[in-house]
């Protein structure tokens, strides 16, 4: 069992094999086969996960932290003796984001192999699917900071790859998709500068980017439960790649105590921790094996990760000294170049890097313009990532820092008032778009806000938990208007016998990146250089489909009731926890944060329950106002199959968090399920995770406010009459309500004041550069300068210098010597006395030179 | 002035003036004839040079070979006459430079040469001829320097000569005489030794003549000593004597048999001392019947004018004289010849049981080469100079094949013309016919007309 | 004994009077009869210089030089019989094809 922590490796391989058999054989394989491949990818994965979270059930939920085979290290620099691994960290944070991604993500490999039928890159985009899915799983379980930075980056790519995956669309799509995905990919660097940032501060001041440390215990409060008296086991908590296992655990003879902490779901194969009658936490003592080491206290200051550091310093008083383990004194003072710093004030400081990453990652104010555009991609695309899966990311973040989160109370305020206001706002926008696609992708900006509001007020695990819950049931109704989508599309092509959108060669009419310089969501793009102007996603187009593709209006209305927050489903448990908490916060704790976030979050809470059940009127119910959705079809199974197992899930789900006190609410699922089991779960690896306490008047007034707002919604739009005659929605039409909903209509003007203060500006300086470029440079230096100066000289070289003066004096040499030739040739005149002559006078003057000292004397 | 002066003044002043003549001579058979003289006497002055090899070498091949090359090729060519073509006018500067040319070459050579600044060199010294004779029979004390007496000098003895420090002979024993040994002129040091490397029983240093022939003698008696015997270049008899127990002897001519009336004997040597040798004693016509005796013994009457008539001694009576032989030469030595040049070394012979009697030991000449010998040339060609001999060798060889290959004309066709006549100044008929004013033929002989073989093929 | 000075004097007359001979003289048979009076007078400078210094190496270069001018001799007659083949004529002046 030590060992089988050891397959995590397997995680991003089996991924990028995918990915890579994709990418080079793609095109030879046919569709079944990339479909098959990705989907197997995908699925290993989640059993992978799915071992992983054996491993840590039968560990006493011992993390391990796995070296990669074959690798030794990542980065060291040993000038300074700091090292970056190449690590990952399986605990139960990160096996629950891991089963919750895998899973969604296979089912939507699945769905996708329906969706991308006929496009003629359709092995590419498997490949970029697994792609994705290698990096989402680095992300989450990277040990270091920089880990999760190359997860983080390489979702943003895989992002940008798949949201313009059509980008070759024609008629101006293709480029309008493009577009998109340089968005999303810009304002996710954005983003990641904060991240980088926060990773330097991290990095210089703690010495290391480890989240833990081998031997460390993340919540020593926790493991408390877990002593055994006097009985000490030898499971190890840290096992390496290596597998020094030092001893082998134990097995308890009480099987059923084990076995109650044994997931059940392992038979079943969901991504459900279930974790049955582990009343265990406060009250019952395990039997048996525990774990070597239950708090921090035989680690010195080095060998901690850097939320144990960041805990032990941000403790100590002021002028206090701790001893790093090697001698070196730590203080409260961080020595960042010429500037010190308190401790706290460093942390604030990355924290708010944190949120700026996040903002970009998990599109909140001001960030998140990128998201709504990014629906430009398939639906399965955004189902997974802008659902479910990449968005998270940035919570992810968070909560895992939740140390540095819960220490720096004026950031979190920050964080709190950041996604509250994201919320709100994206809330309000939700309730003026026509778009099918648009509608979800806002109340997607919705719900992280909720999710970041939640880790403001320190609710780190209601966070969590809501992102589970949303995951899926965002990911259903993603799934879900895909089907619709592809529904009225075949409506459309039924009806009229011919595609009648330009190259139609694939179903996606998801492409609708518009044009920043429009102001409008309008469905009228002008690219639809076709008779007839056909959006298949325009809700306007819509109606009446609930007879026409039952599976999907049941699935989806079962997504709207648990994004809603409606009493059983998912979305009711893990909303009404972030109230409550918020709630808790606010008049016990005294946080201003708590207050904020409560009254943004109801108010937020409220649109999200109208805009969804003015979706479900305007799509489902009421009469069918075009010809398409007359005549649109089911779905195949490919893609209804995974609507329901994942409406399935969004009806159950929730439970796995049943908060305490809750009564007979929990419709004796606490029975089943337990409480707060999944905090518990989590709380081994997030240190300030608390179970939340259900508290009846925010759960009333959460769901007061749901009903009403379902009923209001249905005042509205109900009974066919979600558009008024002359296709307008009925808030539009009303007076008092029509200038509100034009602004949420025009999406609040966003993405103009950015073209007006960011982007204009920007392409005005590139273009002035680019002027200058050309002209000056290309032009008169390159052109006058360089090239006729060069042409002058080569030509004075080679006239003057080369032919005047080199040949002439080679020619020169030549000529000389001919006549000093001429000149010679006279002395030989033929005639022998001549030469004889010559001879003697030559003998003569030798024999007077040698005689010439006897002569003089 | 000597003979020589005026033989090489008289041979010189031929020699320029047939070089004169051959330069100033019209016919050019005149010159090589004045030419031929020429070389004549260059050889007699070669012999006068003491370089009579090189003389004859010169007569043989230049006045022999070379000129009579030159003078088939005037014959063949018919050039008697050089009249053919007229003085280039381009070349009247010849005259001038030539001459010129020819007074500052005498001028400074003559000057430099009388001014008396050619070096003279000593010439080098060549080593001396020399062979060593033991004649020391007798015992005596032997006395070093600092070397201890050696009692006895039996003659079975065996010693080691050395000269110069070099071991010449290993067994020098009684009665040896070694082989001519060639010892570098000068001061040699000759010195006797029980062993190679012991200690010098005698040494001697002696001066020995370049180029001479010497003979060492070693002899004494109660002192051991070597003495150097030149050869004399005069022949006649030289004496040396070595006989130890007497102090000195004379050398008398007995013509026939002493009789008892009073006899003038005439004494070629009157005193030797031991130790040294006479003037070469010249013989007379007739058998020599040379004795060796007692100066003291006999009265010797010295001749009133010096050198001119031999000393006599009148012996009074036979008895007399047979008291005072010492030995007869003649009886050693009968085969003595008129004019040998010879040296006799007088010296004591042991008896075995212990006494002594005279003993002459007989050395002919050597004969040394002189200088400018073939002898002494062939020797030193040979050895020294037996490179570039054969490269000489060679060269002639060559100079051979090569003035076939320049007169070979392979495909030469005769030209059967007239124009081939030989250009010869006056036929010999003609001019027998003009002196004897008759023709001796009808025709003077004439070249056949169609010659198929004309000459100088 | 005849000095040394003398014989080289009576060798460097000899020698100028054969330079005389080479330089003058049309006939090409007297210009090479010039020539070897020249090497005699030579042959005789150094004769006298081996009897002064009693050296037997001057006679032998003169032995030498009497063997080459042979060779010498017979080559060089050997060319001008050649040459009157063709030009019928062994006045120098009249050769002088191979001018510059």
């Amino acid at each position: 069992m030590q060992n089988l922590a050891l397959i995590a490796p397997l995680l991003i391989l089996f991924p990028a094999v995918g990915a890579f058999i994709n990418f080079v054989w793609g095109p030879k394989l046919n569709e079944r086969a990339s479909a098959i491949i990705g989907s197997v990818a995908a699925g290993a994965t989640f059993f992978v996960a799915l071992g992983l979270l054996t491993y840590l059930t039968g560990n006493f939920y011992q993390p391990a932290i796995v070296n990669p085979p074959l690798l030794d290290g990542w980065i060291r620099i040993p000038s300074v003796g700091r090292e970056i691994p190449w690590q990952q960290r399986i605990d139960t944070l990160s096996v629950t984001m891991m089963m919750f991604v895998t899973f969604v993500g296979t089912l939507i490999h699945i769905y996708a192999a329906g969706y991308m039928h006929g496009d003629k890159r359709f092995s590419r985009f498997f490949a970029y699917l697994n792609m994705f899915l290698a990096f989402m799983l680095i992300l989450v379980s990277g040990n270091n900071l920089l880990m999760m930075f190359v997860g983080w980056e390489g979702v943003g790519v895989c992002s940008y790859l798949l949201i313009g995956f059509w980008w070759d669309k024609p008629n101006g799509e293709g480029i309008k998709n493009s577009n998109a995905a340089r968005k999303a990919f810009i304002a996710n660097r954005v983003g990641d500068f904060g991240v980088l940032l926060a990773l330097f501060l991290t990095f210089w001041t703690f010495g290391s980017l480890d989240f833990f440390k081998p031997g460390e215990v993340a919540n020593p409060a926790h493991y408390g439960h877990l002593v055994h008296e006097g009985e000490a086991s030898h499971a190890e908590e840290a096992t390496t790649a290596e597998g020094e296992s030092h001893g082998e655990e134990a097995v308890p003879a009480e099987g059923e105590a084990h076995g109650e902490e044994t997931t059940a779901a392992e038979g079943e194969g969901h991504g459900e921790e279930v974790m049955a009658a582990t009343e265990s936490h406060g009250e019952e003592v395990m039997a048996a094996t525990e774990p070597e080491y239950v708090d921090n206290a035989h680690l010195t200051y080095n060998e901690l990760g850097i939320f144990g550091k960041a805990e032990a310093r941000i403790h100590l008083a002021d002028g206090e000294t701790l001893d790093a383990g090697d001698g070196t004194q730590i203080s409260r003072t961080v020595v960042i170049g010429p500037w010190t710093a308190d401790i706290q004030t460093v942390i604030t400081l990355i924290v708010l890097f944190m949120l700026l990453g996040a903002a970009g990652k998990s599109a909140q104010i001001p960030l998140f313009v990128w998201l709504p555009d990014a629906m430009a991609g398939p639906t399965p695309v955004s189902a997974l990532i802008h659902a479910a899966t990449m968005v998270t990311a940035g919570v992810y973040m968070m909560v895992r820092s939740n140390t540095f989160f819960y220490n720096a109370p004026e950031a979190s305020l920050v964080v709190t008032i950041i996604g509250g206001t994201t919320a709100l706002v994206a809330g309000f926008i939700a309730m003026g778009q026509w778009d099918i696609k648009r509608v979800l992708a806002y109340s997607t900006v919705s719900q992280l806000g909720f999710m970041v509001a939640a880790v403001g007020i320190g609710a780190y695990g209601a966070a969590i938990f809501h992102m589970m819950t949303h995951a899926f049931f965002k990911a259903l109704l993603f799934l879900g208007s895909g089907s619709v989508i592809h529904g009225m599309e075949h409506g459309h092509h039924h009806l009229h016998g011919h595609d009648d959108h330009g190259g139609h060669d694939d179903h996606g009419h998801d492409s609708h990146g518009h044009d920043d310089k429009h102001g409008h969501d309008d469905k009228h793009t002008a690219a639809h250089a076709v008779e007839e102007k056909f959006d298949p996603q325009d809700m306007r187009n819509m109606g009446g489909l609930r007879s026409k593709m039952p599976i999907t209006y049941v699935t989806y209305l079962i997504g709207t009731l648990a994004l809603a927050g409606i009493f059983p489903f998912a979305g009711f448990w893990s909303k009404d926890e972030i109230l409550a908490d918020s709630w808790f916060a606010g008049v016990f704790d005294g946080k201003i944060g708590g207050y904020i976030a409560f009254a943004l979050l109801i108010a937020a809470a409220f649109m999200t329950a109208f805009y969804m059940w003015r979706q479900i009127e305007m799509v489902f119910h009421g009469e069918a106002r075009h010809e398409a959705a007359k005549h649109a079809p089911e779905s195949v199974w490919q893609m209804t199959v995974p609507l329901i197992i994942l409406a399935v899930f969004s009806v159950f789900i929730g439970f796995i968090n049943i908060p305490s006190g809750i009564g007979f609410f929990s419709l004796g699922l606490d029975g089943v399920f337990g409480l707060h089991t999944l905090t518990n779960w989590l709380e081994y690896s997030v240190l300030h995770a608390h179970a939340g306490e259900f508290n009846g008047l925010v759960a009333l007034i959460a769901t007061v406010l749901g009903f009403a707002a379902i009923f209001l919604a249905n005042r509205i739009y109900g009974g066919n009459k979600a558009l008024t005659n002359d296709g307008r929605d009925p808030l539009q039409a009303n007076a008092a309500t029509g200038p509100f909903w034009a602004l949420a209509n025009a999406r609040m003007y966003w993405d103009e004041t950015y073209q007006r203060l960011f982007i204009g500006p920007f392409q005005r300086i590139s273009q002035l550069l680019a002027d200058i470029d050309w002209n000056f440079w290309h032009d008169y230096v390159h052109d006058s300068v360089i090239t006729r100066g060069f042409n002058g000289a080569a030509k004075l070289l080679s006239e003057p210098v080369d032919q005047g003066l080199i040949d002439g004096t080679v020619n020169g040499v030549g000529r000389l010597v001919k006549w000093f030739s001429g000149l010679l040739r006279r002395a030989q005149t033929g005639y022998v006395r001549v030469y004889a002559v010559a001879l003697l006078v030559g003998v003569v003057a030798v024999i007077v030179l040698m005689l010439l000292p006897v002569l003089r004397g | 002035m000597t003979v020589e002066v005026i033989l090489f003044m008289i041979v010189g002043s031929i020699t320029i003036i047939t070089a004169a003549l051959m330069l100033m001579s019209d016919n050019a058979v005149h010159s090589a004839l004045f030419l031929i003289i020429n070389f004549m006497g260059v050889a007699f002055l070669y012999l006068m040079l003491e370089a009579p090899f090189l003389a004859m070498v010169q007569i043989a091949v230049y006045a022999g070979a070379i000129m009579v090359l030159f003078l088939f090729v005037i014959m063949l060519l018919g050039a008697e006459k050089t009249g053919a073509g007229a003085h280039l006018r381009r070349f009247r500067w010849m005259a001038p430079v030539a001459i010129g040319l020819a007074v500052i070459f005498i001028i400074s050579v003559g000057w430099a040469l009388t001014s008396g600044k050619i070096d003279t060199q000593a010439p080098p010294a060549v080593d001396a001829q020399v062979r060593f004779v033991h004649a020391a029979a007798l015992p005596a004390a032997v006395s070093a320097a600092s070397e201890p007496v050696v009692s006895d000098l039996p003659t079975d003895r065996v010693f080691v000569l050395l000269v110069n420090g070099e071991v010449a002979d290993e067994s020098f024993a009684y009665g040896d005489v070694s082989d001519m040994l060639s010892v570098t002129s000068g001061a040699a040091v000759i010195s006797l030794r029980e062993a190679a490397d012991g200690a010098d029983l005698v040494t001697t240093t002696l001066e020995l003549a370049s180029n001479s022939v010497q003979t060492v003698v070693l002899a004494g008696d109660e002192a051991i000593s070597f003495y150097a015997v030149p050869q004399s270049d005069v022949s006649g008899l030289t004496v040396f004597n070595a006989y130890a127990p007497l102090p000195a002897v004379a050398l008398g001519d007995l013509k026939g048999e002493l009789s008892l009336e009073r006899r003038v004997l005439p004494v070629g040597a009157d005193d030797v001392p031991f130790g040294t040798y006479t003037e070469p004693l010249v013989y007379p016509a007739d058998f020599p019947n040379w004795i060796v005796f007692l100066p003291g013994g006999l009265d010797v009457t010295r001749p009133v004018v010096a050198g001119e008539t031999p000393a006599t001694v009148e012996v009074a009576s036979d008895q007399d004289l047979l008291n005072n032989v010492v030995l007869r030469v003649s009886k050693f030595l009968p085969e003595l010849r008129y004019g040998d040049n010879t040296l006799i070394i007088l010296s004591a012979e042991r008896l075995p049981d212990g006494s002594t009697r005279p003993l002459a030991t007989r050395f002919d000449p050597v004969v040394v080469e002189g200088f400018g010998s073939p002898i002494r040339v062939g020797r030193t060609l040979f050895t020294d100079y037996l490179l570039p001999f054969q490269l000489v060798a060679l060269l002639l060889l060559a100079s051979m094949v090569g003035v076939i290959v320049i007169t070979y004309r392979g495909d030469h066709v005769p030209k059967p013309s007239r124009e081939t006549r030989r250009k010869v100044a006056r036929p010999l008929t003609s001019v027998i016919t003009s002196q004897t004013g008759t023709d001796l033929n009808d025709s003077a002989p004439q070249l056949p007309e169609h010659a198929e073989q004309p000459a100088g093929d | 004994m005849v000095q040394t000075e003398a014989y080289v004097i009576l060798s460097m007359v000899l020698f100028a009077i054969g330079t005389l001979g080479v330089l003058l003289r049309r006939n090409a048979i007297i210009v090479f009869m010039s020539v070897e009076l020249m090497l005699n007078a030579a042959n005789l400078a150094l004769v006298a210089f081996s009897r002064q210094w009693q050296g037997v190496d001057g006679q032998l270069f003169t032995f030498f030089v009497m063997t080459v001018a042979a060779a010498e001799v017979a080559v060089g007659l050997a060319l001008i019989v050649a040459i009157f083949r063709t030009k019928q004529s062994i006045n120098i002046d009249e050769l002088h094809t191979m001018e510059g």
